[in-house]
C-alpha cells in the first residue's frame, strides 16, 4: 500500500518536473552524469534577448539534473550594458568557484584581462552571442554580419519593388561600441554598397524605445525613405515612428532586429516589414551541452556555431508567437 | 491703575544640562514700554519665547489681561492672545512680497483664489497706520533695507491685533534715522494701549521710549521698577553684578610713528578720494550716517572690493592689494560688520576658525603642507587666555558661542599673527554690556602694543568714548576731524551731514 | 515704474524664451526642415514629458528641496499601467490603479524629507533605487508586450501620444491643461503661496504657522502626479511597458526648471519659466539631429549650452543685488 502511494506520488513529482521543462528542448546528451559550477554572464538583466537565453539555459541544465547531473549555473548580469561591471561579474564568478563561465562580450577587448585571468585559473570559457577576442573554448553566436546583410537584402527588394531607387536610409543603433551591433550594421551596409541609397549617420538610442522613437521621429522630419534598427529596443521604437508617420500619409521602410512581442505586434501592424530573430535559446542550450561534452572530457576545440537567424516578416509571423 | 496685560511668575525652564531660567518673575503693563535687559545668556530670549508659545515653561505661572493660562501655551494660542515677537534676525520670507509676508499663513481667500489685491490694501493701511506711507506692498521683502523690513514685521504684528509686542535687538541693524523712525512707531503703539517689552543691548537709546525695566542675570529675576528711578550704573551694576566704573576705557598712550598711509582712495561711488593716516599708539575712528562709505573705504583698503586708484603705504612701503589674502599677507585685516556671515565660519569650530588665516603659520612645507597640530592648539589656547574666550571647548560650533565671544574669536584669528593694522568695523554690535567693556579692552590692548587700530562705529557715544581721533565721512568723503575729547555729537553730526557737491 | 518691474520680475523667464527663439532661428538657418509641417508638430509634442518632469522637478525645488525618484517613478508608471493592461486589466482601472501607487510613492517621499527631515538627496536617491527597482519586478524582469489595440487602449494611445487636432497633438493639450492647473495652485492659492515660503525661509514660514510638512507633501505628491502622467505619456507612445522608461528624468527636471529660471535653492521662479526650458531641452535634442551635428558631439554641446544658459541668470541676478543696497 505504501509502496503504491510513494509510487504514485513520484509520477506525479515526474510529470510536474517533465511539464516545466516542457519548452526547453530537453534532448540532453546521453552519457555519464557530470558535477560543475557555470556562471552565466549576459550584458545586461533587461533585455528579453538575454532573458530568453538564460531561460533555455536554466531549462537544459535542469534537464540534465533531472537525469542525474549536479549543474549549479548562476546568472549574473550587470544592470545595465557597461563594460567596467562585466568585468566585475566575471571576477565575481573566479572567486565564486565557478568553473565555466559562459558570457556574452560587450566588447571584443575590454574583459580580455579578466577573462585571461580565468583562464589562467583552470576555468573554461565559453561565448555566447558575442565573443571576444581571446580564444575560448567554444562560440554559440548568431553570425550577426550575415544576419544584416540578410535584413539589407530584404528591405532591398521590398524598395526594388516600390520602385523606390534612391534617398537617405536612417540607421537607428543601439550603443556605441558593441560588436554585435556593429556587424549587423557592417553587413547592412554592405548590401547598399554602389547604389543610390546613402546611409545616414548613426543614431545611438542605447536600446531605450522611447530614444529611439524621438530619433526616428527626427530622421522622418529629415526626409528619410526607410529605417533599420540594429535591436529590440531601437527596432521597436523606429517602427513606432513609422506608424506614427504613416497617420500622416508617409511611407517609411523599416527593417530591424530581434523577436520581441512588440515588434510581433508591429509586424502584424505593418509598420515594421520585418525583424531578424535570432536563437537565444538555441544559443543557451548548446552552451550547456557544451559544459557537459567538455566535463565528460570531449575538447570543444574552439569550435564556433552559427546559431541562425530568421527572417519573421507579415508571411511568418504567426509561427514566431 | 492700570491693570497688567502680563504676568508671569515663578518662571522655570531648564534645558538638558542648563537651568535656562530660576523662579523668574515680570509684569508688564498695557499702554508701556518695559526694557527687559541682561547680558547674554541672561535668560531674555528664553523668557520671551516662553510668553510666545515657542517654549513650554517646566512650572510657574502666566497671567494675560487677568486670564490665567492653564497648561501649555503654544504659539497659536499665544498669537490669538494677542502676543507677537518680532526676533532679532529677522523672519521673513526674503522672495515674497511685502503683502505675502504679512499675511503668512493666513492668506485671504476669495472665491478660490488668492485675493492679492485685499490683502495689498490691507497691508498699505496698516503701514500707513504706522505712518509709512510709500511702501509697496507689492515689493519684494528681500529688496528692502533692514529698516524697512522691520516695519514691516511690526505692521504684520499689527496686523494680527497683537497686544503685547515683543522686541528682540531692534534697532542693531538700523541706521539712525530708521531708529528714530521706530521710536516713533513704538511711541504710537504705547499710545494706542499696546503692551511692548524692548530688549536691547542699546542702553543709551533706552531714555527715549522705555517707561519701565526689569533685569535679569544668569537665568535669575534681579530687579524691576520705573525707569526713571534708575541710574545707568545702577542699572548696569544690577545686569553684569558688578560695577563698572568705566563703560569706555581709553587708555592714555604716546602717540607714535606713522604706520599706515592710505592716499587719494578711490572706489565707486561710495569712496571719493579719501586719505587718512593710522599711528602707532592711537585709535582712529570713523563716524558718520548709514550710506557714508566708511564700510565700502574700509572693504577697499582690506582688498575685498576693487579700488579704481589710491595708494596704501604701510611703514613706508607701498603695498599691492588686490585681494584680502594680499591684505592678510602684508600685515592688514579686518574685522566685518556682518560678523555671522563675514567675520566666522559658523558651522566651523573654534579652531578651525582661528586656524583658517593662519594656515601658512600652522601647516610646514609650504602649499602642500600638513596642518602641525601642536602649533594650531598652541594658537588657539594662547588665542583663548589673552582674549579670555569664554568656550566650553575649541571644537565647538563657533555660531554657538555669544555674540561677544564670536568677536573675540574674530580678533582671535587676526592677533595670531602680528598684524599691523586691524580695522573693526562695528565692533560691538549686538554684544552685551559687560562684553563690550571687554573688547574695548581688547583694543586697548593693542593699542599699547603699538598695533594701529582702526574703528567703524554708528554708537557714538562707543566712537566717542573710545578713539583718540574721529574721521567723519559723508556721501564718500572725509568731511571732517575731529578731538573727541574737545567735540560734541552735534559737531559731528554736522560733519556728517555735510553732502556737500552733487556732482558726480 | 510699472513696465521696469514687470521684465525685471520676469526676467529669467523672458531670458528663458529668448534662448527658445534664438535656437529655433539657428536652427532652421542650418536645416529648413526643422520648421516643416512633419517636424515642428512632433518637436511640440516631444517638449511634453520634458514639461511635466519639469513642473514636477520645478514645483519641489521651489520649496527649497530636490526628488530624485522623478525618472524611477515615470517607469513605475509605464510599466504599471502596461503590465495591468496586459493582464487583461480595463484601462481606466488599470489607469486609476497606476496613479494610487505613484501618489504612494509622492507621500513617502513626503514624509521622508517633511517628517523624517532626511535630507531630500538622500531620501528620494532611496525612492528613486525602490521604485526602480518596482518597475523591473513588476512584469518579472520582463518589458511587456504591446497592450493591444482595443477601443480603450486605441483611445488611451490617441489621447497621450498619437490622436491629433490639426496640427497640434492632444498630447501636447494635456500636459498644458496639467501645467495651467498647478500654475493656478502656485499663483493663486494659500498652497501654493506656502510653497514658496517654506523654500524661501521655512523658519519663517513654520513661526508664521505655515504646516511645513504638508506643504512638503504637497510638492512631492505633486511631482509623483507629474511623473506618472509622463509614463503614461511614454507608454502611449512605445505602446508597451519598457523597465528602462524614465532613466535620467529626474535630470532632464532639473534642466527645464533651472533653465526657466527656477532656482534649487528655493523660494523663487516661475511655473512658466519651466515651458520655456522643457522647449530649449527638446529643441537641442532634435534640432542637433536634424543638423547632422556629430553624435559625439552632441551631448557636449547641450551641456555647454545648459551650462551658458544658468551663467547668464546667474549673472544678471548678481549684476542687480550690486546696484541695490548700502
Amino acid at each position: 500500500m505504501k509502496k503504491r502511494i510513494f509510487a504514485g506520488l513520484l509520477a506525479v513529482a515526474m510529470t510536474v518536473a517533465m511539464s516545466m521543462t516542457a519548452f526547453a528542448d530537453e534532448a540532453i546528451i546521453e552519457g555519464d552524469p557530470v558535477e560543475t559550477k557555470i556562471g552565466l554572464i549576459t550584458m545586461d538583466q533587461m533585455d528579453v534577448h538575454w532573458v530568453r537565453l538564460k531561460e533555455a539555459a536554466e531549462a537544459k541544465v535542469a534537464a540534465y539534473n533531472e537525469a542525474g547531473s549536479k549543474l549549479d549555473m548562476v546568472w549574473m548580469a550587470p544592470e545595465t550594458k557597461d563594460n567596467a561591471q562585466q568585468i566585475q561579474k566575471i571576477e565575481a564568478a573566479i572567486a565564486d568557484g565557478c568553473k565555466y563561465i559562459i558570457i556574452a562580450c560587450n566588447d571584443a577587448t575590454s574583459c580580455n584581462n579578466a577573462l585571461q585571468e580565468a583562464i589562467d585559473e583552470g576555468i573554461k570559457i565559453i561565448y555566447v552571442d558575442a565573443p571576444a577576442s581571446l580564444e575560448g573554448s567554444a562560440t554559440y553566436a548568431t553570425d550577426n554580419y550575415a544576419g544584416g546583410v540578410q535584413a539589407g537584402e530584404y528591405l532591398k527588394k521590398v524598395l526594388d519593388d516600390a520602385g523606390v531607387t534612391e534617398g537617405t536610409i536612417g540607421i537607428v543603433d543601439a550603443q556605441a561600441g558593441v560588436d554585435s551591433c556593429e556587424n549587423r550594421y557592417q553587413g547592412f551596409a554592405s548590401v547598399f554598397e554602389g547604389t543610390d541609397f546613402v546611409l545616414g549617420e548613426r543614431q545611438y538610442s542605447d536600446g531605450d524605445n522611447a530614444k529611439a522613437q524621438e530619433l526616428a521621429n527626427t530622421l522622418i522630419a529629415n526626409g528619410v525613405v526607410a529605417i533599420y534598427g540594429t535591436n529590440d529596443g531601437a527596432t521597436n521604437g523606429s517602427a513606432a515612428a513609422v506608424a506614427d508617420a504613416a497617420r500622416d500619409g508617409d511611407t517609411i521602410y523599416c527593417v530591424g532586429w530581434d523577436k520581441s512581442d512588440s515588434n510581433i505586434a508591429h509586424v502584424e501592424g505593418g509598420e515594421l516589414l520585418a525583424f531578424m530573430a535570432q536563437n537565444p535559446n538555441v544559443m543557451g542550450e548548446d552552451a550547456i551541452d557544451a559544459v557537459v561534452r567538455a566535463e565528460r572530457g570531449e575538447d570543444l576545440g574552439g569550435e564556433v556555431v552559427d546559431t541562425g537567424v530568421s527572417t519573421v516578416d507579415a508571411s511568418n509571423v504567426a509561427d514566431f508567437k | 491703575m492700570s491693570e497688567y496685560a502680563v504676568t508671569m511668575e515663578h518662571i522655570t525652564k531648564t534645558f538638558p544640562g542648563v537651568k535656562a531660567l530660576d523662579d523668574v518673575q515680570l509684569h508688564l503693563r498695557s499702554g508701556e514700554v518695559m526694557a527687559l535687559l541682561g547680558e547674554n545668556g541672561a535668560g531674555k530670549s528664553t523668557l520671551m519665547k516662553i510668553l510666545s508659545g515657542v517654549y513650554t515653561r517646566d512650572s510657574g505661572d502666566i497671567t494675560v489681561f487677568g486670564k490665567k493660562i492653564e497648561g501649555d501655551l503654544n504659539t497659536k494660542q499665544a498669537q490669538d492672545l494677542g502676543i507677537a515677537i518680532i526676533h532679532q534676525e529677522l523672519n521673513m520670507c526674503q522672495h515674497l512680497t511685502v503683502a505675502n509676508n504679512m499675511f503668512l499663513g493666513r492668506e485671504l481667500v476669495k472665491n478660490g483664489r488668492l485675493d492679492t489685491k485685499e490683502m495689498n490694501r490691507q497691508a498699505v493701511e496698516q503701514l500707513a497706520k504706522l505712518g509709512i506711507h510709500d511702501l509697496d506692498p507689492d515689493a519684494k521683502v528681500g529688496d528692502l533695507t533692514v529698516g524697512r523690513q522691520q516695519m514691516v514685521e511690526i505692521a504684520k504684528a499689527l496686523l494680527i491685533n497683537a497686544k503685547i509686542l515683543v522686541m528682540d535687538e531692534p534697532s542693531s541693524a538700523l541706521s539712525n534715522a530708521e531708529i528714530t523712525e521706530m521710536f516713533r512707531i513704538v511711541r504710537e503703539l504705547r499710545a494706542m494701549g499696546t503692551a511692548i517689552v524692548y530688549i536691547s543691548h542699546r542702553l543709551q537709546e533706552l531714555h527715549h521710549i522705555v517707561d519701565a525695566v526689569t533685569i535679569m542675570r544668569d537665568g535669575k529675576y534681579i530687579t524691576e521698577g520705573r525707569f526713571e528711578d534708575f541710574t545707568m550704573e545702577q542699572i548696569i551694576a544690577n545686569m553684569v553684578g558688578r560695577e563698572i566704573t568705566n563703560q569706555f576705557p581709553r587708555d592714555k598712550v604716546e602717540k607714535g610713528k606713522e604706520i599706515l598711509e592710505v592716499r587719494h582712495l578711490n572706489a565707486g561711488r561710495m569712496v571719493r578720494d579719501v586719505s587718512f593716516e593710522v599711528y602707532e599708539g592711537e585709535v582712529l575712528g570713523f563716524s558718520g550716517l548709514v550710506g557714508a562709505g566708511r564700510t565700502e573705504t574700509m572693504r577697499a583698503v582690506f582688498g575685498a572690493d576693487a579700488k579704481d586708484s589710491g595708494e596704501i603705504v604701510l611703514d613706508g612701503k607701498t603695498l599691492v592689494i588686490k585681494s584680502p589674502e594680499d591684505a592678510i599677507r602684508q600685515g592688514i585685516v579686518l574685522a566685518p560688520e556682518d560678523r555671522k556671515r563675514e567675520g566666522l565660519c559658523t558651522k566651523l569650530s573654534i579652531r578651525n576658525n582661528i586656524a583658517l588665516p593662519n594656515l601658512d603659520i600652522i601647516c610646514k612645507g609650504g602649499f602642500l603642507g600638513t596642518i602641525n597640530r601642536k602649533v594650531e592648539d598652541d594658537m588657539v589656547e594662547k588665542g583663548k587666555n589673552s582674549l579670555t574666550i569664554k568656550m566650553a571647548g575649541p571644537e565647538i560650533e563657533a555660531g554657538s558661542l555669544s555674540g561677544g565671544n564670536q568677536q573675540k574669536v574674530v580678533v582671535a584669528k587676526w592677533l595670531a599673527r602680528q598684524s599691523r593694522v586691524i580695522i573693526f568695523d562695528e565692533p560691538t554690535r549686538g554684544i552685551d554690556v559687560a562684553a563690550k567693556v571687554e573688547i574695548y579692552e581688547i583694543i586697548n590692548e593693542l593699542k599699547k602694543e603699538g598695533v594701529g587700530v582702526v574703528i567703524v562705529s554708528s554708537e557714538m557715544p562707543e566712537v566717542m568714548g573710545i578713539s583718540d581721533r574721529i574721521l567723519v565721512m559723508c556721501n564718500g568723503r572725509v568731511t571732517g576731524e575731529v578731538d573727541p575729547r574737545n567735540t560734541t555729537e552735534e559737531e559731528i553730526m554736522t560733519y556728517a551731514t555735510q553732502f556737500g557737491d552733487n556732482a558726480e | 515704474m510699472k513696465k521696469n518691474s514687470f521684465v525685471s520680475k520676469y526676467a529669467s523667464v523672458l531670458t528663458a524664451f529668448g534662448g527658445v527663439i534664438i535656437l529655433m532661428i539657428i536652427f532652421t538657418i542650418m536645416n529648413k526642415n526643422f520648421i516643416s509641417g512633419s517636424n515642428l508638430p512632433k518637436l511640440i509634442r516631444s517638449i511634453c514629458p520634458y514639461l511635466l518632469v519639469g513642473i514636477g522637478q520645478g514645483i519641489v525645488c521651489i520649496t527649497g528641496n530636490i526628488d530624485l525618484s522623478i525618472g524611477s517613478v515615470l517607469g513605475m508608471s509605464a510599466m504599471i499601467s502596461a503590465t495591468l493592461i496586459c493582464n487583461g486589466v480595463n484601462v481606466i482601472l488599470a489607469v486609476i490603479i497606476d496613479l494610487i501607487a505613484c501618489l504612494a510613492v509622492g507621500c513617502v517621499n513626503g514624509v521622508l524629507v517633511g517628517k523624517f527631515k532626511l535630507p531630500p538627496f538622500i531620501g528620494t536617491l532611496g525612492t528613486m533605487t525602490i521604485c526602480r527597482g518596482l518597475a523591473e519586478i513588476v512584469n518579472g524582469n520582463y518589458n511587456t508586450g504591446d497592450i493591444g489595440n482595443g477601443k480603450l487602449q486605441t483611445g488611451f494611445r490617441d489621447l497621450f501620444y498619437y490622436g491629433k487636432v490639426g496640427p497640434v497633438y492632444f498630447g501636447v493639450i494635456v500636459a498644458l491643461i496639467v501645467w495651467f492647473c498647478f500654475n493656478y495652485m502656485m499663483n493663486y492659492t494659500r498652497t501654493g503661496r506656502h510653497i514658496y515660503a517654506i523654500g524661501s525661509n521655512v523658519d519663517a514660514a513654520r513661526l508664521s504657522g505655515v504646516n511645513v510638512f504638508k506643504t512638503t507633501t504637497v510638492a512631492y505628491l505633486v511631482s509623483a502626479f507629474c511623473s506618472f502622467m509622463a509614463g503614461l505619456v511614454t507608454m502611449a507612445a512605445a505602446g508597451m511597458g519598457s523597465m528602462q522608461a524614465g532613466l535620467s528624468y529626474e535630470m532632464y527636471g532639473v534642466a527645464a526648471a533651472v533653465i526657466g529660471g527656477i532656482s534649487t535653492l528655493g523660494g523663487s521662479g516661475y511655473l512658466i519659466g519651466v515651458i520655456a526650458g522643457a522647449s530649449v531641452w527638446a529643441i537641442l535634442q532634435n534640432g542637433l539631429t536634424l543638423a547632422n551635428v556629430p553624435v559625439a558631439m552632441r551631448n557636449i554641446i547641450i551641456g555647454l549650452i545648459v551650462v551658458a544658459c544658468v551663467l547668464i541668470d546667474i549673472m544678471r541676478r548678481s549684476g542687480i543685488k550690486i546696484g541695490g543696497k548700502k
